[in-house]
């Protein structure tokens, strides 16, 4: 998979990280590139008690997008986004633990929806954290844009996955590894950020009904 | 991607290509995006040399399709390998045993042929999910109560071939013990029906199980003699009243006296799934973490390898006021009954001393009451699907640093309570010993009583994706424990491909004797070995010199 696809590398660490303030207006969007050449997304998932996953889930709702919490039992989200895909390919993001992400993609294929986007986020043992990002470049640079401006990365990630441009195919997708300060997150376990989307597949919609 | 051993390019690509004509091209998947999905994605060999990865999946839509897949298969000795949902995690998800193999993916086929509720048994198909399943009876207003396992996205034709359990009643938690009559696609593309579904215009198929003649239906499970497509099950009706109540010892040793006031309850048919808990085990924590709360003197105590020892555990338990252990019995049936036999519970267990009774909930008809359904402490104490497993090795309190997945150990261990704490002894040493981190063993690990009569001794193995020295060290733990375990008689119900060789190898009487028939069986029925090469632990000739 990797093979066929172009690596970017870029190397952030050294940007300016002064926070800007109003991020999700639209002036701010407007800096990071905001396109209207985009996939529409039903929804945003997120775990509450992650504090990244809440802010992610903040940004998401200021960008219009309908947010689900994953409490402790993932059930109730999952029964509800697998009945939206039993009636239509719909795309959904989170930034979420790898558990809600693996039950989602498991349960996706049978869809004809695909992980589009994936994001690892760790903190590392220098105290940043460390993105690894797979994607449509297009995103990674609205991505890559808002943390060279400061911004929280969960903020950032929001703006890329809800408002960035998505162009597909797989000539379209592209790797970013970076690093960002923490702003004092201790969080050691690693966040996902990640859209399910269509791509040309067969188990489409109706197709095992 | 990887060719399966002793098949050409040139014959894989033809092979494919007839798929794609038969199948159709949309439902043949070679792309390396598409087929990394059939990946075990809780695997400990993940990302090594040894892992094994298909080489593509095909997805047929019918039982002719099977054959014609089978019968294309045999004529470019291709290797398959047949998943029903393919949503077995823990237990090797919808991953082959050997590289190259090509996946078979029966999502497709999920059809509910018959549900019946007068004589009380569905005949369904490999896609069809639990979910699909409880949809379906309450759609229709079915009075049955399903028997499902944790999580309700698998199958029920696929967890009963792997001998997967569940929650509920006696023989219904065997899934494979409760089917009746199967449809087969055999290694040569021939159907056959077993059972009464072997005689045309038979009404029974599934509810006699043997018919005449010998019993084959037992090397479809575990096993790679063909691809089942339909399988009937004998289903349990939705019942009047539902109670949970608890009984709660001080004392580890208590747990001899339970375990046999619970044995003698549940043989006389009066009580459904007796579900073990202790307050201060890790695992009970982990699945119920708005209940069993962890302090940290007691993740200090849970953190060294294999636990703390009882006398800690049990001043732990008495500085905090908690049971050591606890079982919650399930009465399912008329509510004089049940509120009867819990009375009668009552008496058996009282001679305990520092007993307690709890009366956790009871739910008149519990299907279609709506407080029930939704409130509930244990869903699958109802037959009602749910994930709420997956909260295992989740961020929790008691798991501070979660994991990537986990594999199930899962050793066979006698009904009492003798065995069980032997098997702690067993285990807590071997944990110390080896140093094992990767799993929760103690001291205050619970019997798992899915299977009817016995035990399952079980415990998870973390995964982890970012530490491959981590998993390589679980492997190894997990091998010696297979050894440590048939040392003592005990060994696995159920376990990921990784470990199936060693597993079968356990049940060594007279020299493997029981592997060396199936070796033959095998040869027999699949002399091209193209039927999931190395399930079961039972490989084809052509691949037996060099299995993995």
């Amino acid at each position: 998979m990797a093979t066929r696809r172009q690596f970017l590398q870029a190397s952030l660490a050294t940007a300016s990280l002064a926070t800007i303030a109003g991020a999700g207006d639209p002036a701010f969007a407007a800096k990071l590139g905001a396109s209207n050449d985009r996939l529409k997304l039903e929804a945003a998932l997120f775990e509450p008690r992650r504090a990244h996953s809440a802010g992610f889930a903040a940004a998401a709702r200021r960008l219009g997008l309908p947010t689900l919490d994953i409490v402790h039992d993932i059930t109730p989200v999952w029964l509800r986004v697998v009945q939206l895909w039993r009636n239509t390919p719909a795309a959904i993001a989170g930034l979420t633990s790898r558990t809600p992400l693996l039950l989602l993609e498991q349960s996706a294929r049978d869809y004809g929806l695909r992980v589009v986007w994936r994001g690892e986020h760790r903190l590392a043992e220098s105290g940043m954290i460390t993105h690894s990002l797979e994607g449509p470049k297009g995103m990674l640079r609205t991505f890559e844009r808002g943390v060279v401006h400061g911004a929280d990365y969960d903020i950032c990630i929001a703006h890329a996955l809800i408002s960035g441009p998505m162009v597909f195919g797989r000539d379209q997708d592209a790797r970013l590894e970076t690093v960002t300060t923490a702003n004092g997150s201790t969080d050691a376990a690693p966040l996902y950020s990640w859209i399910i989307a269509r791509r040309n597949h067969a188990f489409e919609r109706g197709a095992t009904a | 991607m990887k060719l399966p051993p002793d098949v050409s390019q040139a014959d894989f690509d033809a092979a494919v290509e007839e798929f794609r004509k038969v199948i159709g091209a949309e439902w043949v998947f070679t792309g390396d995006e598409d087929v990394a999905l059939y990946r075990d994605a809780y695997s400990l060999v993940w990302d090594e040399e040894d892992e094994p990865i298909p080489s593509g999946a095909v997805a047929p839509a019918s039982t002719e399709e099977v054959q014609a897949v089978v019968r294309i298969a045999n004529r470019y000795r291709l290797p398959l390998f047949p998943i029903s949902t393919g949503k077995n995690l823990g237990y090797g998800g919808s991953a082959p045993n050997m590289s190259g193999t090509f996946i078979v993916d029966l999502k497709r086929m999920n059809r509910i042929i018959e549900v019946n509720d007068h004589r009380n048994f569905c005949i369904v198909e490999p896609g069809v999910s639990y979910f699909d399943l409880y949809n379906h009876i309450q759609k229709h207003g079915k009075r049955l109560m399903m028997d499902i396992p944790d999580p309700g996205w698998g199958s029920p034709l696929g967890n009963a071939l792997d001998h997967g359990v569940g929650y509920t009643w006696m023989n219904y938690r065997d899934h494979f013990g409760s089917h009746c009559g199967m449809e087969v696609v055999l290694p040569n593309g021939e159907i056959m029906r077993t059972g009464m579904a072997a005689v045309p215009r038979a009404e029974t198929w599934a509810e006699n199980k043997y018919g005449f003649g010998a019993y084959v239906n037992g090397l479809f499970a575990q096993a790679n003699f063909g691809i089942v497509t339909r399988m009937g099950f004998w289903m349990q009706p939705a019942p009047d009243h539902f109670l949970a109540a608890m009984v709660k010892v001080p004392r580890y040793r208590d747990l001899v006296a339970l375990i046999d006031g619970v044995n003698f309850m549940e043989d006389q048919g009066l009580i459904g799934h007796p579900r073990y808990a202790s307050p201060m085990d890790p695992l009970c924590m982990q699945i119920e973490p708005e209940i069993y709360r962890p302090t940290s003197e007691l993740m200090e105590l849970n953190g060294q390898p294999g636990g703390a020892s009882v006398e800690k555990y049990e001043a732990y338990a008495r500085k905090h006021g908690l049971e050591f252990w606890n079982v919650l019995l399930n009465f399912y049936g008329p509510k004089e009954t049940i509120q009867a036999s819990w009375v009668y519970a009552q008496k058996l267990f009282g001679g305990i001393p520092g007993v307690q009774f709890e009366e956790i909930e009871s739910y008149p008809d519990p299907l279609r009451n709506q407080k029930a359904t939704s409130g509930v402490r244990h869903k699958v104490a109802l037959g009602i699907p749910n994930m709420s497993i997956f909260s295992i090795g989740a961020r929790s309190a008691a798991m501070p640093e979660p994991s990537d997945g986990h594999v199930w150990f899962s050793p066979i261990i006698a009904r009492s309570g003798e065995s069980f704490m032997r098997a702690h002894e067993v285990f807590t040493k071997a944990a110390r010993e080896l140093n094992i981190t990767s799993a929760p063993i103690g001291v205050t690990n619970v019997p798992q009583t899915w299977q009817y009569r016995t035990y399952v001794y079980l415990f998870p193995v973390f995964v982890s994706r970012s530490d491959k020295e981590h998993n390589r060290k679980a492997v190894q733990d997990f091998r010696n424990l297979i050894r440590i375990a048939a040392d003592h008689g005990w060994t696995e119900y159920r376990t990921a491909p990784t470990f199936q060789n060693a597993v079968a190898g356990t049940y060594s009487f007279n020299n493997n004797v029981l592997l060396r028939f199936q070796e033959q069986l095998k040869d027999a029925v699949d002399p091209a070995g193209i039927m999931a090469p190395g399930r079961g632990g039972i490989w084809p000739r052509r691949y037996r010199k060099d299995k993995p």
